[in-house]
């Protein structure tokens, strides 16, 4: 007898302050292959999730503090891959983010192809 | 105006954004997206002809006021829709002072877009109404009087020029106009914010940061 498995279910957390983009987002995530899509205007460091997540996206650009959220998912999240949507990207703040745990950063000139690209890498 | 056709601009500055926009009007079969451009793009909306026009403020290069101008200057006949992330009714105030007929929060829904820009294309007006009520709120505490921001782009030109101690005749000479229509403008200026010296005027102006 061959033991059943069970289906991975792909988990993502959208961290989205307008939320008039969420839903285009989500079906960016969806498309993706992602089943759970959880979107939130924000997040407190402190805030209790009831599952864990596979990807974070985080917008950045209307979020006061997006680098401490970048740390706080960091840390609540450890194997998750975040996923940092910047509305602008200097030379300075791209590493920064990067050392606070946002594994792919995608910035202002981004489009669908790239999005998709970063939520295929964080896969 | 029918709600059907309704050829709907977007600009937007960042690109994922747009798309999104343009998704949402397209899903809905009372639009047709002409295009979406990071700036406002006159020659495109003089050649499109849009009925409406939709700006997603954040992150446009330069003032609002210019921004709005560019778009009803292209296209006279569009009624402009203006995004913001910012519940702020000085900036609303600002937006409608130059010609927007909307003013929209994102953190709304789809569905509440299309419903906001559906009414504005009927000839309506559309503003968030916890904006408005802030708005109402401060005029009621103004004792009904309008204040700085509903000053025309004139005035305010005017206005900050008082504050930086010119007299009419330097300010004539500064905006070509003349020192009557000058004289006409500070007397408007006074009447609007309920005052009757320049030194309150400049007042007025500093905590407005017109200056």
């Amino acid at each position: 007898m061959v033991p059943s498995v069970s289906p991975v279910v792909m988990r993502a957390l959208l961290i989205e302050p307008q939320m008039l983009f969420a839903p285009f987002f989500a079906a960016t995530l969806t498309a993706a292959g992602y089943d759970r899509i959880e979107a939130v205007e924000r997040v407190e460091p402190g805030d209790a999730f009831a599952s864990g997540f596979d990807t974070v996206v985080i917008d950045s650009g209307s979020i006061d503090e997006p680098l401490q959220i970048v740390r706080a998912m960091r840390a609540r999240f450890p194997a998750a891959k975040i996923v940092l949507y910047a509305h602008t990207i200097d030379t300075m703040w791209e590493p920064l983010a990067r050392s606070l745990g946002a594994d792919v950063l995608i910035g202002p000139r981004a489009d669908e192809a790239d999005l998709r690209a970063a939520i295929a890498f964080a896969v | 105006m029918a709600v059907a056709g309704l050829r709907v601009a977007v600009v937007e500055s960042q690109v994922l954004f747009a798309k999104a926009l343009c998704s949402i009007f397209a899903d809905d079969g009372a639009f047709v997206v002409l295009g979406d451009y990071r700036t406002p793009n006159v020659e495109a909306f003089a050649q499109g002809k849009p009925d409406l026009i939709v700006i997603d403020l954040d992150g446009q290069p330069v003032d609002v006021a210019q921004t709005i101008v560019a778009c009803t200057t292209a296209a006279p006949e569009a009624r402009v829709c203006v995004l913001s992330m910012h519940l702020s009714p000085e900036m609303m105030q600002r937006c409608l002072a130059h010609g927007a007929e909307a003013y929209i929060v994102k953190d709304i829904s789809p569905p509440e877009l299309i419903r906001a820009m559906k009414t504005v294309a009927e000839g309506q007006s559309y503003v968030d109404p916890r904006v408005a009520g802030g708005l109402l709120r401060r005029r009621s505490q103004n004792g009904g009087k309008p204040d700085i921001l509903e000053l025309s782009a004139r005035e305010s030109e005017v206005l900050k020029l008082i504050a930086e101690g010119l007299a009419n005749k330097q300010i004539s000479a500064r905006l070509h106009l003349s020192e009557k229509t000058v004289k006409n403008h500070v007397s408007r200026i006074f009447s609007k914010l309920n005052i009757s010296a320049r030194t309150q005027a400049a007042v007025h102006a500093i905590r407005a940061g017109i200056v």
